[in-house]
């Protein structure tokens, strides 16, 4: 690769570092691997951008998403943090929200706060709801509070006060004295972080940007000087959890915004995707190892919510995080998710994953519990001999020795136990494309269904049937589709301010203007010709949960109404005659990295799959058929391919059914019809 | 045939997805703060008979009467057609708790034949009644609570009953409010019509009924599977119910449960005959009661059907306090609910000591205030429970601040929304230290305080809480917990006036209302506790210096400020504990008595003693305290160095199941001159142990560059590591010595392990040169909370995030430490008490540290 434009992305994760690049001009892409070095992981960068034999010189973009901030929360590495808050409040943090969601366990855990409490420290100052000061920030509170910090010898501050979304002059006069006081401490207030309101949740935010800013810091100052130092002159980007990027130095100073750096991505590149194509409304569904993650973009627009919990199960209360992010609805079935029967003789997949040691029992590791990798390979929508384009092979007598065993205890066969697990699993995984789409009120059929991640092309369209969605769209490489999603990342900025009050009477227009500001200096020199959305969040007064409406206009009152009653029917098929009043303001602002990316880059083609046909289970959509087995990069040009066939590349098996057909796009993706 | 059975598997995931869907749909739509932020209501549809399939509950509390009301609306309405929605709130007939919670059920049918229900019941707001927010806390029959529903029409064939709605506006306070509930909730019904319409159309209507009755007997064969697994036997229980808000009692109230292969028996006869107050509780809120901790031993995570509980029986005479007859009070029935599941609970804590815990402050704490907004001059009723302490128990401390048995998944509302929505001040809102209150091996979690200024002109305060003269009880020793209470204190600051129930109290401008909830229980010995864990809460601030030492036995020595002012000491992040307790002075300390629940500060002392009488001491009987414990001579030491706890940090992620792979060094790396401290200790006696311990010396190791490996503890008076790297802390052990002796590691674990049951070895003068009591050292990176493991998601990971620190245990306490509660230890090794007295005289001499003995 030797042009001048070339983009590249990369992508960090725990066994491999991930770099795919495409030169903007001709469309050629590059991928390249190489292990993950932890202690180092600038290491591994370099290392894959020397193997991919781009020039360091040629790339105008270089994008990365990051582990790095989900894996210091989640293993507890970051910093040593203290919190400091108004008098009287500092076990908010610990107390959380009090709640019990594991209803009938009564030897419940709490989550455990990121601060032990010797290190939250209170001060006398008190705000109203209003911003109006009750009582100033004491003077020798903070000094003291100073000095036991010194002597704390912490890493990290973070400054919550109560109502600092209303009037943040406290926070930052306390900051002020703790920065002058605690060189080299980060300090993080609260309304710097999320400038919404509840106590809790805001600090709980503040505290976990706190906990990982020196890491943050640090890691991408090295990795900076180090791509630097390899004559990388381009702008460096960072994907961030609203489906942005943003450039280093911004993400250093709000770096909680990373959290979900690395799962967007694929949102991202199904809402590129779906624009491309033409499609209104798209629904992503990524099928890994672990879990599938779904997500429904509307209107071309990726749901963002501002309200985002780490580790949060029906049995555990999580962490909240008030940072705009993508919104995923993810379930515990993927390829390697154990299938297991109860005692009743009821049958379960997930959410307990046999990982990748010891994997599936096909992969012949010393696992014995089949998986829905081994259900599929019973039914023979996997070839035992095409695993990773014939890189590895399938152990087919170990997976139907695990299925046989789990059909013992059902009372069946191994073939009728994979039927029963892969049918199931298919309602499991169709449960959750309903909970980003019927719950909310959106028809699935109303979507161009993009499903990727390992597994996703042989699950698509059993899911496509059951849901009812006509079109289906494998886009190429659907292993490395989040990959290119980094690469088609554009910078996002985005605010939001709590603002209540009853509509007509809350100020939108006021409030909207220090949102825009804070929005567009997220994006720092490219503010220029970004493209601002304002949304602004209403609820009948009276009621808690709010919906988001798009604002065009902030005075026109009666149209925002409207926009809300619609919202509100199509989500719950209700409304009332109650009064409006607004909850919060945000406001997104967008602007493109450099030239867009093109798409219809095949992966390579790799060998031809063995066999040109095999016999394949379709279950209830045609029972055991003899299907056809398609090269994907000899299905160019060929037209509409009826169904039932099976198209393998090298990363993954598309599976057809009777009464589909496929055939291959313009720009390489593999569309699936309905066509009985 | 084969594969139908997996349609049954797919129709029970359609159902949990249907109940999850109305769920949010109520959440989402409903009107009163009580259904959308504390989440009281619950959602399920059941089979034709009325027995419940899938439900979707934001309290435990639902889990009796949801099904109730459905087979009560088939026996009492006939002609149901599709379309009708039935409300009922009747207390005494099937599924009624308070006439608060109001249900709806619409038949659900396919093609004529009636397939189902779907029904919601949910805690309105307001139903009208004698007081505000409809619930009361002295009303004294069922007539001033409220509006009554007895299972009529709300809709018919899909359309609201314009009678139905005129009388429930008529008869509220909040009428827009209160007919919102009743869209939202109806709403959600329909959702679920909708949803299993789309299930039958597709699998078949007989498929779906077949389906339901399948889940539910596939339920009770796991149920009553589990049953094999658990303790068989007859238990006991007895309390008291302190006040029914009328000022009667206490009500004795006891329970009698019997487990077996074939199900469990609950008896309650003998309990209190209902009371005059409000506290009573019908059928369906016993049996909510009951079912919560029957589901808690048998599998908290099943999905509860009807057919769960069929193996368990309820046994209590009408008229009785938990089953009231009309037109007994209930508009607080969840006192006598929340009681009833903490007798069957304290009964079986004992037999279940890992899915129980000990007692928990046992009241929903529900709050009613009604006030006027300060700046809208809107009137505004705040309703909400508080949460407090819960029990310990054989695995965990007791937490602090979590909703209780009968809530769930129950939010406090937060202090920036109460402010703007109710034009009320929070002043505080945070831990309350009891001094003694829930003291055991494992500790009780502390209750909170909320305290609320009123800023109107005038307010009325109704409280129903329980728990406020009989503390929560301890298990296996530990102590009891403390009680409930709330305190009101004048604008003046002159009149304080202290209650646990209270109707309609006028408060004015600038009172103070204190709501004060209790702790937990403990589990076990509170001698027994291990001394990081004891230091810990010291330094969190969670125990006292008094309690540490009068219930823990843990006692400052002698205290040097770390900073300027013994404040700053207090909650410095830099605590170097040396505690050490000769043995002469432990034996006399043996025999004298201390009471920690008598400090005085615990405002239920007095309590305590009486009740300890009064109950039997179900599986709480003291452990004997072993005198040998007393009698060690042990010397801990405890390093808590935030500076250092960085560099602890980097071991503990790599991955490591048992420490004796775990050959990482904390300090690795951080060369630093050997300060004469360590030369002088390394006795001639130690290096030849050494020396034997790894065949080989280590001593002279030489790092790559040349120098001397010394781990050093290298911290300024900021904490940070001194100029130069002076070290003002001397390294604690000598140069690589970990390193051999984990990899000695057999040998000295068989070595200490050969110590008898005393704990520290002695052998000075044996053939191997194995010099005097070694103490084995491990070092941690420190837990900032006393839950060793944190999940997250399907994931557990230990938790680094505070300092790290060192301790020296002996052998058989150490034991104990890693099987509980303790982080892994990121290293272990041994030292000889020589060796650390000299160097704790070398940490006393920079004169910053506490130094406790035990």
């Amino acid at each position: 690769m030797t042009g001048q434009a070339i983009r590249l992305a990369v992508d960090i994760g725990g066994t491999f570092t991930d770099l795919v690049a495409q030169d903007v001009a001709t469309g050629q892409a590059v991928r390249a691997k190489a292990d993950t070095t932890p202690g180092g992981l600038e290491r591994g960068v370099l290392r894959a951008l020397a193997q991919s034999g781009v020039p360091p010189d040629g790339i105008t973009a270089f994008i990365h998403g990051t582990t790095v901030v989900i894996n210091a929360v989640t293993e507890r590495t970051g910093a040593a943090t203290a919190l400091v808050t108004t008098r009287g409040f500092r076990d908010v943090l610990e107390i959380g929200r009090a709640n019990r969601p594991d209803l009938y366990n009564l030897s419940y855990r709490k989550p455990a706060p990121f601060v032990p409490r010797h290190l939250r420290f209170e001060v006398g100052e008190r705000m109203t709801y209003r911003g109006e000061v009750v009582e100033p920030v004491s003077g020798p509170d903070l000094a003291e509070v100073a000095g036991r910090l010194a002597g704390a010898a912490v890493q990290a501050v973070a400054i919550c006060f109560l109502h600092a979304w209303a009037n943040p002059v406290h926070e930052q006069q306390a900051a002020a004295v703790l920065s002058a006081r605690l060189p080299g401490v980060a300090v993080v207030t609260s309304h710097q972080v999320s400038g919404q309101w509840r106590e809790y949740e805001r600090t709980s935010t503040t505290v976990l940007s706190a906990y990982v800013q020196p890491v943050v810091t640090s890691y991408l100052g090295s990795l900076r000087d180090s791509l630097r130092a390899a004559g990388v002159r381009a702008p460096l980007y960072v994907m961030r959890s609203n489906g942005g990027v943003s450039s280093f130095e911004r993400a250093t100073s709000a770096p909680i915004a990373l959290l979900e750096s690395g799962p967007v991505a694929g949102v991202t590149a199904a809402a590129r995707l779906g624009a491309m194509l033409g499609a209104r409304h798209v629904l992503a569904l990524d099928i890994g190892g672990t879990t599938a993650k779904a997500a429904a973009i509307r209107d071309g627009q990726v749901r963002v919510s501002t309200l985002h919990y780490i580790g949060k199960t029906p049995a555990f209360a999580g962490y909240p995080v008030q940072a705009p992010t993508v919104e995923i609805v993810e379930i515990g079935a993927g390829g390697g998710s154990l299938v297991w029967a109860d005692a009743a003789g009821g049958l379960h997949v997930g959410p307990q994953s046999a990982g990748a040691d010891p994997g599936p029992a096909c992969y012949a590791r010393g696992g014995t519990e089949p998986t829905l990798t081994d259900a599929n390979l019973v039914a023979g929508r996997l070839d035992p001999g095409y695993f990773l384009g014939g890189a590895m092979k399938l152990d087919h007598e170990a997976a139907l020795r695990a299925l046989s065993a789990l059909g013992v205890r059902l009372g069946l066969d191994a073939r009728s136990a994979a039927r029963g697990v892969l049918r199931y699993a298919v309602a499991q995984m169709s449960h959750a494309l309903r909970l980003v789409t019927l719950r909310r009120g959106y028809d699935p059929r109303d979507f161009a269904f993009i499903a990727y991640g390992g597994a996703g092309p042989l699950h698509a369209a059993l899911l496509a049937r059951e849901l009812g969605i006509s079109q289906t769209i494998i886009p190429p490489g659907p292993g490395h589709f989040s990959a290119f999603g980094m690469l088609a990342g554009e910078l996002r900025g985005e605010a939001v301010r709590t603002v209540v009050g009853p509509l007509g009477q809350a100020d939108l227009a006021g409030g909207f203007a220090p949102a825009e500001r804070a929005a567009l200096a997220e994006l720092g020199p490219c503010a220029q010709g970004a493209t601002v959305a304002r949304y602004a969040e209403f609820r009948y007064q009276g009621q808690e949960h709010t919906l988001e409406v798009p604002v065009s206009d902030p005075g026109a009152t009666e149209e925002l109404r409207r926009a809300f009653e619609r919202r509100c029917l199509e989500a719950y098929s209700f409304r009332l005659d109650a009064p409006l009043e607004v909850v919060s303001l945000r406001v997104t602002a967008t602007a493109p990295v450099g030239p867009a990316i093109s798409w219809g880059s095949e992966g390579p083609g790799g060998n031809r799959p063995p066999s040109p046909s095999r016999e394949v289970d379709f279950d209830a959509h045609g029972g055991v058929t003899e299907a056809p087995v398609i090269g994907r990069a000899d299905l160019a040009g060929t037209g509409w391919v009826s169904g039932p066939c099976v198209i393998e590349e090298p990363a993954a098996t598309t599976l057809v059914l009777p009464g589909q057909a496929v055939r291959r796009d313009g720009l390489g993706n593999l569309v699936i019809e309905e066509r009985a | 045939m084969s594969t139908d059975r997996f349609t049954l598997d797919v129709l029970r995931e359609g159902f949990a997805a249907i109940t999850d869907e109305m769920f949010v749909s109520l959440q989402r739509t409903a009107q009163s703060p009580v259904l959308y932020e504390v989440l009281d209501f619950g959602v399920g549809i059941a089979d034709a008979r009325g027995e419940l399939v899938s439900q979707g509950n934001g309290i435990a509390g639902f889990l009796g009467p949801l099904g109730d009301v459905i087979k009560a609306t088939t026996a009492r309405v006939h002609g149901l057609r599709a379309g009708d929605v039935i409300i009922a709130n009747d207390p005494y007939s099937g599924g009624g708790t308070h006439l608060s919670d109001v249900a709806l059920v619409r038949p659900i049918f396919w093609e004529q034949d009636l397939i189902g229900f779907a029904a919601a019941k949910g805690h309105w707001t307001e139903v009208g009644g004698k007081d505000p927010g409809s619930w009361t806390a002295d009303s004294t029959d069922i007539y001033a609570e409220g509006l009554q529903l007895p299972f009529v029409h709300a809709y018919r064939e899909g359309v609201a009953v314009p009678e139905v709605r005129a009388i429930l506006a008529a008869n509220s306070r909040l009428p827009e409010m209160t007919l919102g509930d009743l869209s939202a909730q109806a709403a959600c019904l329909e959702v679920a019509e909708r949803r299993l319409h789309e299930l039958c159309a597709k699998f078949g209507a007989g498929t779906v009924v077949q389906a339901m009755g399948v889940i539910l007997d596939r339920s009770e064969r796991l149920a009553r599977l589990a049953l094999t697994k658990i303790p068989h036997g007859t238990f006991t229980a007895s309390d008291f119910t302190d006040e029914d808000g009328l000022g009667n009692g206490p009500f004795p109230v006891q329970v009698q449960v019997h487990i077996s292969v074939t199900g469990v028996t609950c008896d309650f006869t003998g309990s209190h005959r209902q009371v005059p107050g409000p506290i009573n509780c019908t059928w369906s809120g016993l049996v909510s009661g009951v079912r919560t901790v029957f589901k808690a031993i048998t599998d908290p995570a099943a999905p509860a059907t009807d057919g769960w509980f069929r193996p368990l029986k309820i046994i209590c005479p009408a008229g009785t306090i938990f089953n009231a007859r009309r037109p007994a009070p209930v508009a607080a029935y969840f006192e006598s609910t929340e009681m009833a599941s903490d007798l069957v609970w304290h009964a079986l804590a004992a037999a279940f000591p890992e899915r129980l815990t000990a007692g928990t402050f046992v009241s929903v704490c529900s709050t009613s205030l009604a006030l006027t907004h300060p700046d809208t001059g809107e009137q505004t009723l705040l309703v909400e429970p508080q949460p407090g302490g819960w029990g310990a128990n054989a695995v965990k401390d007791g937490e602090h601040g979590l909703v209780s048995v009968g809530d769930g998944e129950t939010y406090v509302i937060p202090v920036e929304v109460a402010e703007q929505r109710y034009g009320i001040r929070v002043e505080r809102f945070g831990f309350d230290i009891v001094e003694g209150a829930g003291a055991g091996r494992r500790r009780g979690g502390r209750g909170l305080v909320r305290e609320y200024r009123i800023l109107c002109d005038e307010a009325l305060l109704t409280v129903a809480w329980g728990r406020h003269r009989f503390p929560p009880w301890g298990t296996a020793g530990g102590r009891d917990g403390s009680c409930n209470y709330v305190e009101v204190l004048s604008a003046d600051g002159r009149s304080a006036q202290r209650f646990g129930k209270v109707s309609r109290l006028p408060l004015r401008r600038g009172d103070l209302v204190r709501l004060v909830t209790g702790s937990g229980g403990g589990y076990g010995d509170p001698r027994e506790r291990e001394t990081e864990l004891i230091l810990d809460d010291l330094r969190n601030e969670i125990i006292t210096r008094r309690e540490a030492a009068e219930t823990y036995g843990i006692r400052a020595i002698s205290r040097l400020p770390i900073h300027a002012s013994s404040a700053s000491c207090r909650s410095a992040a830099l605590t170097v504990s040396v505690v050490s307790a000769p043995r002469r002075r432990c034996a006399r300390r043996a025999s004298s008595r201390s009471v920690a629940s008598a400090t005085g500060r615990n405002a239920c002392a007095r309590w305590v003693r009486n009740t300890s009488a009064a109950r039997p001491s179900w599986g709480s009987g003291r452990r004997s305290t072993r005198p040998s414990r007393s009698s060690r001579r042990t010397i801990v030491v405890i390093v808590c160095l935030l500076s250092r706890a960085r560099l602890a940090i980097s071991p503990i992620r790599r991955p490591s199941s048992s420490y004796s792979g775990t050959r990482i060094d904390p300090y690795e790396g951080r060369t630093s001159g050997k300060p004469a401290a360590a030369k002088r200790s390394a006795s001639s006696s130690f290096q030849r142990w050494l020396a034997l311990a790894s065949k080989k010396p280590r001593l002279s190791r030489v790092s790559g560059d040349g120098r001397r490996m010394a781990p050093v503890l290298a911290v300024s008076a900021t904490g940070r590591p001194a100029p130069g790297g002076r070290p003002l802390i001397p390294p604690l052990s000598l140069s690589g010595h970990r390193e051999q002796l984990t990899r000695g590691a057999a040998k000295w674990r068989r070595m200490l392990s050969n110590s008898r049951s005393s704990d520290w070895y002695c052998d000075s003068n044996s053939s191997s040169g194995i010099p005097g009591a070694l103490n084995i050292v491990k070092e941690y990176a420190l837990l900032s909370s006393p839950s060793a493991i944190t999940r997250v998601g399907n994931r557990a990971s230990w938790s680094s995030a505070g300092p790290a620190y060192m301790s020296m245990t002996p052998l058989a306490a150490s034991a104990s430490i890693e099987k509980q509660n303790s982080p892994r230890p990121l290293t272990t090794f041994a030292l000889p008490c020589s060796y650390l007295s000299s160097w704790a005289n070398s940490v006393a001499q920079c004169g910053r540290f506490s130094i406790f003995e035990r």
